[in-house]
């Protein structure tokens, strides 16, 4: 049996796409993938008058790091924005930042594949050692039974945060497809998980908000309430919805309240303080005091929110000339010296570092300064957790901090502080590829000859994402709609 | 009676390493009563080219959802699927999404 003929060209074609079911060659796939995916990009990013959405795509002359694992998404969203940012002249300043998570036989020819395929973009590998003092690996052997996908999820997106301040970017843009989105959708819905089930699916998160509770929908109440006052962006308080639902610990998050309480705080006086603590503060210290992490991270934050920071953090255009890489122990960024010094004397503090992805998934974002200096002083005076054994004593202390918050954060003036320890505002996040099925991120990698790894983590076996993603497999066979369809979303151009 | 049929078979996306890696495989089919088809390629590959955890490649006499086929770089939904003809000199090509990305 012959293939029938191509829609739009007398050639045979290649595929059936699934959302339309339309039968393209080869040539047409790739150009309608393409040209839908600049669609795509293209209404989120404009402003709608009508709508109270800010845009959900960077706008030209952002700088956007796209969180790069070395697998198909991935790979594809580099490929693709690279292409249509030269084809239509978005004036993108694109660079990669990828994680490396310490799991052997996993991650090593992933990044080999990032740097096989970066061409002459950008790179930055960060790594969940240098952060947080352990890599996923060793954090296993603490955790009896446990699924370390919880951890190693959660921390990843903290890592991609971190990433993305030293290297003073606009925005993340991250590689999940339709399918990820819908296996999320199905995620939270198995597990009950409300809160999270609309944000999966948003176009994208840490964007700055509307007025609270402006034409929200219920279910983005979430997002609503991460905007204070309309000035700031939503934090890490709800994670990445790919991982969102792997909760560490068994802790019961509740993001919304968490977000009002930090809410109290006036997002400006981050950015008028900080630069007086941080001349205060002997930044180029390697005693990895607690002051000195902290203004550490509020330089980060600063190229995130001021003007004169953001200027010295980015990378200079030739940048994307003359290619760079850097890893977290030789960070040479250009003209972002400081920041990328202090950021890597944050990571100096492993035990400082360990505690703060966990305050983000343990609900507790606004820990006064006062509180986490003291448990940080306390916590440095320790070795940092090299062996397993010392992994296991970080994670048990992370309770005992959520627990001091509420009565910390009684005091107003630790609550002045608040921003010079908390890791938002979060560098918005988007998702180019959210309309995109995963057969033809597939097909597209492969018809464009790109290179990725297609290995899969040792531990994926036992995520939980695993139940959603073979329920979804089986739905999909049934009705090829599904992913769109639990996306509850019309993608542009299919209205 | 059907004459041999020569084939190159090809694993990818992850689905090689349920074939020691190997993802080019040159095939000399048999001869057997009936024409083949994909339906019986996937058979024969079970037995003779498969190396471990068939669950993870086939299941029941199709693939398993989340793996691509494609025949002389068109997708097999196009061509009829398990019953699509197998000709001399074809290329099947099996890509497997499952996995992490």
């Amino acid at each position: 049996m012959p293939s029938p003929r191509c829609l739009r060209c007398p050639a045979p074609s290649s595929l059936r796409r699934p959302r339309t079911g339309e039968t393209l060659c080869r040539r047409c796939f790739v150009a309608a993938f393409e040209d839908e995916a600049h669609r795509a990009v293209t209404a989120a990013a404009a402003p709608s008058p009508s709508s109270p959405r800010p845009p959900s795509a960077p706008k030209s002359g952002e700088t956007v790091a796209v969180a790069a694992s070395g697998g198909k998404d991935s790979t594809v969203l580099a490929h693709l924005l690279s292409r249509l940012d030269r084809r239509h002249g978005y004036g993108y300043r694109l660079m990669l930042l990828a994680v490396d998570e310490g799991i052997a036989g996993y991650r090593e020819a992933s990044l080999r594949a990032v740097r096989r395929g970066r061409g002459a973009l950008p790179l930055l590998v960060v790594s969940h050692r240098d952060l947080f003092g352990w890599s996923v690996d060793e954090v296993g052997a603490g955790l009896g039974g446990g699924s370390r996908c919880t951890f190693c999820g959660v921390f990843r997106r903290q890592a991609l945060e971190r990433g993305a301040r030293a290297l003073g970017v606009d925005w993340i843009a991250t590689g999940h497809n339709a399918d990820d989105i819908a296996e999320t959708v199905l995620m939270n819905f198995l597990r009950g998980d409300v809160a999270r089930l609309r944000r999966a699916a948003t176009e994208a998160t840490g964007t700055p908000g509307t007025p609270a509770g402006a034409t929200m929908a219920p279910g983005e109440a979430t997002e609503a309430t991460t905007s204070p006052a309309g000035t700031s962006k939503s934090s890490g308080t709800t994670e990445n919805p790919t991982e969102a639902t792997k909760n560490p610990m068994g802790t019961t998050k509740n993001p919304v309240e968490t977000t009002r309480s930090s809410m109290k705080v006036p997002v400006g006086s981050m950015t008028t303080e900080n630069p007086m603590e941080t001349t205060k503060n002997p930044m180029g210290t390697t005693t990895s005091s607690v002051e000195t992490t902290m203004s550490s991270t509020k330089v980060s934050e600063d190229s995130v929110t001021t003007t004169s920071f953001t200027g010295t953090t980015k990378t200079p255009p030739e940048a994307a000339t003359k290619p760079m890489e850097t890893t977290t122990s030789s960070m040479n960024i250009p003209g972002g010296s400081v920041t990328t010094k202090n950021f890597m004397e944050t990571s100096a503090s492993p035990m400082e570092t360990t505690m703060k992805p966990m305050e983000t998934t343990t609900s507790s974002m606004n820990i006064p300064t006062d509180s986490v200096t003291t448990k940080s002083s306390t916590a440095t005076t320790k070795n940092p957790p090299e062996t397993t054994t010392s992994s296991v004593e970080t994670t048990k202390k992370i309770p005992k901090t959520t627990a001091r918050h509420p009565k910390a954060t009684k005091d107003p003036v630790a609550n002045q502080q608040v921003p010079v320890a908390t890791p938002w505002p979060a560098v918005p996040r988007c998702k180019p590829l959210r309309h995109a099925y995963e057969k033809e991120i597939v097909l597209y990698a492969y018809f464009e000859g790109l290179d990725y790894v297609s290995t899969e983590c040792v531990y994926a076996p036992h995520a939980y994402r695993g139940h959603a993603r073979n329920l979804l497999k089986d739905l999909e066979a049934t009705r090829p709609s599904t992913s769109t369809a639990l996306q509850g979303v019309c993608p542009p151009g299919f209205t | 009676m059907a004459a041999p049929v020569s084939l190159q078979v090809e694993f990818g996306g992850g689905a090689e390493l349920l074939f020691d890696g190997v993802k080019k495989h040159q095939v000399t089919l048999p001869c057997q009563p009936e024409p083949w088809d994909i339906r019986n390629l996937l058979k024969w590959i079970k037995q003779n080219l498969l190396k471990e955890r068939p669950e993870l490649f086939m299941q029941g006499e199709s693939v398993r959802p989340g793996i691509l086929v494609l025949i002389n770089d068109a997708d097999w939904e196009l061509m009829g699927e398990l019953d699509y003809k197998l000709q001399d000199q074809d290329n099947v090509l099996f890509i497997s999404t499952l996995h992490g990305g």
